[in-house]
């Protein structure tokens, strides 16, 4: 059981779980000691402080399998994946921010572009599927957005 | 009036417009399914915005054509290159990829396209036939017995995707706690904000959705796109796959009938574990391919077949995956509750197109439900076809790079989700939705509890709250009803027999 128990610390799932109780316990005194206004009947704590003890009663559940041995392994490429997601936000707030700025065509062409040279080696050498493709698609989402759904363009990033 | 209906319906789903657009549907379905990476239900989720705009036969036409051609499309990837292009086709490149490399592809295509359309209309059937007498019964239930129901599903899915429990029910109620952000809907006063005006209005369904579910697995591939170009990796399955089609003779790779009568027997268990299992909330179709592949195997006459190519291997796991898609939605038409990832996608159509999902819907909404049930059979038959005569050429568009594609899904869903609300709070939501996402993807949380946690919980607080002022406080008030205990019961048991079975699997 000691062993177990020491083991424990190397494994990917003890934080995740320490994640999610952590989660749970910051609510529950959120909601202890936060400002909640009172409502009729339950109130309008009561559904999050049930969500918030499932939270910490699941952790607890994950620490027990991670005691019995059963842990999911580190990710692969964590960083990676992490990188590409904070880029994609990054990307996509900017490209809607250009849209404001220079119009859909530009921006959308400049952004499908600019994605596919990120992503392919040599990518002059392959314009077909680097420049061409992003404007036909280009041409589409137009098409698509403003001459048949007709939506109103964004007016920007910032509110 | 309920002929009426039937022929308002009929008029409707055969309209040549909601024609063109179920067999638009099932083209574009088809594609993005073969595509590792892309699947239908991803195509769905980026274009329920655009739903928004059509017609709701239409509309329900073009999301049900894209639904049952990605059921087929991730079988072509599957045989053709070993890479399943959806989860529940993985089961059928066992043997449909060994099929490949003994030189049969074209007989293990075609096979995979005739089970998957008969367990697909199957399940469609079954479907019909059971949607409105559950829908009469849920009309019954009380607040109690919908609180049983909410939790009944929320436990199923949370035990039985993939994954442990334990984290499936800490998404359930992560779920449940982003849809508790903005307003009670009780008393009226602000929860779970933050300090920040914008979420005062909570999180809109649209982004949350297409974040969560499509955003964080476009991220991952175009992590994986990246990767690729960074390491100058080269697709080893496609350079064998291609290197193979000098030595295949195509005339003797044709589906005889007495190759596909041998089938039918491994098609039928498939149709009927996957109708089963479908109807279950969060059981999901790689497990009903997976069970179908099994049992087909079990009852074979030549079970050492099975994983050199067999093609009852083939049709069982198609059959399996395709059969759960009609009995997936029977919990959404009868309850008002997704049972899956592709059920809440629906979901989120109908209340796009101000129709509310559960036991009312068929009534309030007769004419469109009928031409939906009309629409699930005739895509069926459309798949068949365009299939058919399409199939080399979907082989070929399953080997488009998805380094040219995913940029194109991207701005699609960021477009998409700023056209359904016309507010840049939905693109922030979405864009911040698919980084949770892809973080939970990473660590091995299942995803279709949060999402069925999130779409569930305002109705589940709504009948807590209702039955606890009937029972005035008293939680015993929560098994006053024969129907909530049986619920809380066949739950348990469930959750205890799939436990054992997945157990045994592994």
């Amino acid at each position: 059981m000691r062993d177990a128990i020491s083991t424990a610390f190397t494994r990917l799932d003890f934080y995740t779980g320490l994640v999610t109780i952590l989660v749970g316990v910051i609510g529950l005194l959120d909601i202890a000691y936060g400002s909640w206004r009172p409502g009729p009947g339950l109130g309008p704590h009561a559904f999050p402080q049930l969500a918030y003890i499932t939270l910490v009663i699941a952790g607890l559940a994950i620490w027990v399998d991670v005691i019995r041995g059963k842990s999911d392994e580190h990710p692969e490429n964590l960083r990676a994946i992490l990188i590409t997601g904070v880029g994609l936000v990054a990307i996509g707030m900017g490209m809607f921010w250009l849209i404001g700025k220079l119009g859909l065509i530009v921006s959308v062409a400049a952004t499908l572009i600019g994605a596919s040279f990120l992503l392919t080696r040599d990518p002059l050498r392959h314009w077909p599927s680097t420049i061409v493709v992003p404007v036909i698609a280009t041409a589409v989402i137009w098409l698509l957005f403003v001459q048949l759904i007709n939506i109103p363009l964004p007016r920007g990033l910032l509110f | 009036m309920m002929l009426e209906a039937f022929v308002d319906a009929l008029h409707l789903a055969f309209s040549p417009e909601v024609i063109l657009y179920v067999a638009i549907g099932v083209f574009m379905g088809v594609t993005l399914g073969a595509i590792p990476g892309l699947s239908g239900d991803m195509a769905i989720a980026i274009l329920l915005p655009i739903v928004f705009f059509l017609e709701p036969a239409a509309a329900l036409g073009l999301l049900t054509g894209i639904y049952k051609g990605g059921m087929f499309g991730g079988s072509i990837s599957a045989i053709s290159f070993g890479v399943p292009g959806t989860p529940g086709s993985a089961a059928t490149a066992i043997d449909g990829y060994q099929a490949k490399l003994k030189g049969y592809p074209n007989k293990a295509l075609n096979t995979a396209l005739y089970s998957s359309v008969i367990g697909d209309t199957t399940s469609d059937f079954v479907l019909i036939f059971l949607a409105l007498p559950l829908a009469v019964v849920a009309l019954t239930f009380g607040p109690v017995e919908f609180f049983a129901l909410y939790a009944f599903s929320l436990l199923l899915i949370s035990a039985l995707t993939k994954g442990k429990v334990a984290k499936g029910v800490a998404m359930a109620a992560l779920g449940i706690l982003l849809a508790m952000i903005g307003r009670d809907p009780i008393g009226g006063s602000l929860r779970l904000t933050f300090g920040i005006p914008e979420l005062s209005g909570g999180l809109a369904l649209i982004p949350v959705l297409v974040g969560i579910f499509a955003v964080s697995e476009l991220i991952i591939q175009l992590s994986k796109a990246w990767m690729e170009r960074a390491r100058k990796i080269i697709d080893d399955t496609k350079q064998q796959a291609q290197s193979l089609l000098g030595d295949y003779d195509p005339s003797k790779d044709k589906l005889s009938f007495a190759e596909f009568r041998a089938t039918m027997k491994a098609t039928w268990i498939g149709t009927t574990m996957g109708t089963l299992i479908g109807a279950l909330p969060g059981a999901g179709s790689s497990l009903a391919a997976f069970i179908s592949y099994g049992l087909a195997q079990r009852f074979s006459r030549k079970p050492d077949e099975f994983g050199k190519g067999s093609l009852e291997g083939v049709a069982a796991a198609e059959a399996g995956n395709s059969a759960t898609s009609g009995s997936t939605l029977i919990p959404l038409f009868a309850f008002g509750i997704p049972g899956s990832a592709t059920a809440a996608l629906f979901g989120a159509a109908f209340i796009l197109m101000g129709m509310t999902p559960g036991p009312s819907l068929i009534y309030d909404h007769t004419e469109v439900i009928y031409a939906l049930f009309l629409i699930l059979i005739y895509a069926n038959v459309i798949n068949l076809g365009l299939s058919h005569f399409l199939l080399p050429l979907y082989s070929k568009i399953a080997m488009i790079k998805s380094r040219i594609l995913l940029p194109i899904v991207c701005v699609l869903a960021i477009l998409g989700t700023f056209a359904a609300g016309n507010s840049v709070i939905d693109v922030w939501v979405l864009l911040f939705a698919g980084l949770l996402g892809v973080v939970l993807r990473v660590y091995n949380f299942p995803l279709a509890p949060l999402i069925l946690g999130f779409i569930v919980a305002p109705g589940a607080e709504r009948a807590l709250r209702q039955s606890l002022l009937i029972g005035r406080g008293e939680w015993t008030h929560l098994l006053s009803s024969p129907i909530a205990i049986g619920l809380y019961a066949v739950a348990a048991i469930m959750i205890f027999t799939f436990t054992i079975v997945m157990r045994e699997r592994k």
